[in-house]
């Protein structure tokens, strides 16, 4: 008997907060709690109208965790943050940029070796570097420059326009 | 020789002596730089270094070595010399878009400045467009 008692009021302590919630929506923490876990998403119009949940009937742990999270600290906050976005890589480069790279970098190895530079060697090598992206039409001009400046490398005519 | 035709004949001359006069003031008018040769100096141990000239005074030098200049792209540019008494010479690149911009104020009468660092990068690029430095005719 007094067991049926106590179960008849526990049931209608639990239907009488579910119709409180129903109506009022969820609480304030637990609606920035949601928010907090999925700012992007609208939540669903239906969501307001939730059907009414016995708080009772919600695991302690879990509405702890919810919460620490929303509050950014607590036992739910030690959960993995999201990984940092890594930063754009340029798209590889295709066939036929890769092979004037290799082109133009066979030509300014050659210079190199050859420590001079003609006036028509110094055309083909412009010709050969203009093929090439700008970054590496850089890097392949700096050699050069480094070169001139070590005294490794003369050139006819002051041409150095790469 | 009669009197009225010396007088004529002096006024003729300190006429053509004015004119003469007037038209040489004119041309020296202004001051004028004199010099403008690319000059270079280089560490020889870290190979940094600097080189200036004119434009207008390079291409006019009577030997055939002196050249100066800079060249750009929309991303990066460069600046070379050439003095008269080496067959090497001295250059520096960059990305800067400061000094890219300084290097595409570069014209023919201008004056050009640049230092370059042990890996050939331009350290400062410096461009007088100066009433001074003569004209590049050809």
């Amino acid at each position: 008997m007094r067991t049926a008692i106590m179960t008849i009021l526990v049931g209608m302590g639990c239907g009488g907060v579910g119709f409180y919630v129903g109506h009022h929506g969820p609480s304030a923490e637990l609606r920035s709690a949601h928010a907090a876990v999925s700012p992007v998403e609208p939540a669903p119009a239906a969501s307001a109208q939730a059907p009414g949940v016995c708080v009772a009937s919600v695991d302690r742990q879990v509405l702890r965790e919810e919460l620490a999270r929303a509050l950014g600290g607590g036992a739910g906050a030690d959960t993995p943050a999201a990984a940092p976005v890594p930063a754009k890589q340029p798209p590889p480069p295709t066939p036929a940029q890769a092979a004037a790279f290799d082109d133009a970098r066979q030509g300014v190895d050659g210079a190199l070796a050859r420590g001079s530079l003609t006036s028509e060697q110094a055309d083909d090598l412009r010709a050969r570097l203009m093929k090439v992206d700008p970054e590496s039409h850089y890097q392949l001009v700096t050699e050069l420059v480094v070169a001139l400046n070590h005294g490794k490398l003369k050139v006819e005519n002051g041409d150095m326009i790469f | 020789m009669p009197k009225s035709k010396w007088k004529s004949k002096w006024k003729l001359v300190m006429v053509v002596t004015g004119v003469v006069l007037m038209a040489a003031g004119a041309a020296r008018a202004g001051y004028k730089l004199q010099t403008g040769q690319v000059r270079m100096s280089r560490n020889d141990v870290d190979y940094s270094g600097f080189a200036s000239g004119t434009l207008s005074n390079a291409r006019s030098s009577s030997d055939s070595n002196q050249r100066i200049y800079c060249y750009t792209y929309p991303t990066f540019g460069a600046c070379v010399a050439f003095p008269s008494t080496l067959t090497s010479g001295i250059s520096c690149s960059t990305q800067d878009a400061g000094m890219l911009a300084v290097m595409r104020s570069v014209n023919g009468d201008s004056s050009v400045f640049f230092q370059a660092d042990t890996q050939g990068n331009c350290v400062n690029v410096v461009v007088y467009n100066d009433s001074a430095n003569m004209p590049k005719l050809n």
